[in-house]
C-alpha cells in the first residue's frame, strides 16, 4: 500500500505568525493581521477553477468514440503513450514528457523516469563538498578514496546541475579541496611505501 | 531543460531552502542532508502573495548575549589588553544585533494552492519588491490565460428552446365547385 502524503500546508495564513486569514475578505494593498498586529503588503488572487469536461459515451454513442478503459460510461479521449490504453479526461495526465494513464504514471514516477514530474533529488553538491572534506581531514587513510568519491560526485553533480540546487561555486570549491586530499593522500602513501622499497 | 533563476533563499536552524523561478512559477528546492525535494507553485495556483518586515527576537537576543558575554568577560579581567580583546570579539555581534534592529528582514511568501514559498532579504529591500511587484504580474497573467482557455474551451449555448412553432400560412379556402 502506497505510503499516504502528509501535508501540513493548510492555505494562507498570517506570514508573521501563521494565523489562518479568510482570503475571501482580504484586498490588494496593506493588511494587518489580527492576532500578531503585523502589517504586511498583500496582492490577493483568485484563480479560476480547472475542471476537466468529461464527456460520456451516452452523447456520444459507441460509433462515435471508444470507452474508457477505466471508466466504461466515459468516452475515450487519447491514448496513454506508454500502453497505449484508451483514457478518458478523467484518466489523463498531461506532463512534459507525454499523455499517461494513472498507473503508467505512478510506475514512471517511482522509477523517477518523468524527469518534470521529479521531486525527489540527490544533493551532488553537499555530497561532493563533504566527501572532500572527509579527504583532506584525515588525508593520510582517505585522501586518496575520498578524493576519488569527490572527483565522482563533481561530475555527476556538473551533468545534474540544473536538476538539483547544487551550485557551480560549491562544485568547484568541492574539488579543489578534493584534489588537495587526493594529493596528500597519494603524498603520504609515497612517504610512506618509499622507505619501505630503500 | 528548462531554465531556472534562483530568486531567494530561506534558511535557518532547521530548514535550507532555494527558491527558483521558473516560466510556469516558482520552484523550492528542500535540501535535507545529500537529499533535494522540490515543490512548486504555479502562477495560475497562486491565492496570495505578501511582504512584511520582521526583526526576529531571538536572533537579536543572542546577538546581544554573546556581544554583551564577551565584553563583560573583558571587563571582569580588568586589564587593557583582554578588554580590548574581547571587546573586538563582542563587537561584531553588537553590530550584527543593531543592523538587524536597524534594517530589519524583509520576507516575501508566496502563497499557492497546495505550497508556499518564502524568501527572506536582509540586505536588498529593492529586489523583494521588485520580486513581489514581478510574481504578482506573472501570476495576474498566467490567471487571466488559463480564464480564458476556460471560457474558449466551454461548449457553445445551445439555441433556447422555441416557445411556439412557427406553423405555415393558412391555405385559402377552396372556392365552392
Amino acid at each position: 500500500m502506497p505510503a499516504a502524503r502528509i501535508s501540513t500546508y493548510r492555505g494562507p495564513v498570517c506570514p508573521a505568525c501563521g494565523t489562518a486569514i479568510d482570503l475571501a475578505s482580504m484586498h490588494d494593498g496593506e493588511q494587518r493581521c489580527a492576532k500578531c498586529h503585523t502589517i504586511y503588503d498583500a496582492h490577493v488572487f483568485h484563480p479560476p477553477q480547472r475542471s476537466a469536461r468529461v464527456l460520456q459515451l451516452a452523447h456520444t454513442g459507441p460509433e462515435g468514440a471508444s470507452s474508457c478503459a477505466n471508466h466504461a460510461r466515459n468516452a475515450a479521449v487519447a491514448n496513454c503513450d506508454r500502453c497505449g490504453l484508451f483514457i478518458c479526461s478523467l484518466c489523463e495526465i498531461k506532463i512534459e514528457d507525454g499523455t499517461f494513464c494513472p498507473s503508467c504514471f505512478d510506475r514512471l514516477s517511482k522509477d523517477g523516469r518523468l524527469g518534470s514530474a521529479t521531486t525527489k533529488f540527490r544533493a551532488y553538491g553537499s555530497l561532493a563538498f563533504s566527501a572532500a572534506v572527509g579527504s583532506l581531514i584525515m588525508f593520510p587513510l582517505t585522501g586518496i578514496p575520498l578524493g576519488l568519491l569527490t572527483i565522482y560526485y563533481v561530475i555527476k553533480g556538473f551533468r545534474e546541475r540544473d536538476g538539483a540546487s547544487t551550485t557551480t561555486v560549491r562544485l568547484i570549491v568541492a574539488l579543489l579541496i578534493g584534489l588537495v586530499g587526493l594529493g596528500a593522500g597519494i603524498y603520504s602513501l609515497f612517504t610512506f611505501l618509499v622507505p619501505r622499497f630503500r | 531543460m528548462k531554465k531556472r533563476e534562483l530568486i531567494g533563499r530561506w534558511n535557518d536552524v532547521a530548514t535550507r531552502q532555494s527558491i527558483y523561478r521558473t516560466e510556469a512559477g516558482l520552484e523550492i528546492d528542500n535540501l535535507d542532508h545529500f537529499e533535494v525535494s522540490r515543490k512548486r507553485v504555479f502562477y495560475d495556483d497562486i491565492l496570495l502573495v505578501t511582504r512584511h518586515r520582521y526583526i526576529g527576537p531571538w536572533f537579536v537576543g543572542l546577538m546581544l548575549f554573546l556581544g554583551i558575554g564577551f565584553a563583560s568577560i573583558g571587563v571582569t579581567l580588568r586589564e587593557k589588553p583582554a578588554i580590548i580583546t574581547f571587546a573586538l570579539i563582542g563587537a561584531p555581534f553588537l553590530l550584527t544585533a543593531l543592523v538587524r534592529v536597524l534594517a530589519r528582514v524583509d520576507v516575501v511568501t508566496v502563497f499557492g494552492k497546495r505550497s508556499r514559498a518564502q524568501m527572506r532579504f536582509i540586505f536588498r529591500k529593492a529586489k523583494a519588491r521588485r520580486l513581489v511587484e514581478e510574481i504578482s504580474a506573472k501570476a495576474r497573467e498566467a490567471q487571466q490565460r488559463l480564464a480564458d482557455e476556460i471560457r474558449a474551451s466551454e461548449p457553445p449555448e445551445p439555441p433556447a428552446a422555441i416557445d411556439e412553432v412557427p406553423m405555415p400560412p393558412a391555405l385559402p379556402d377552396e372556392p365552392p365547385a
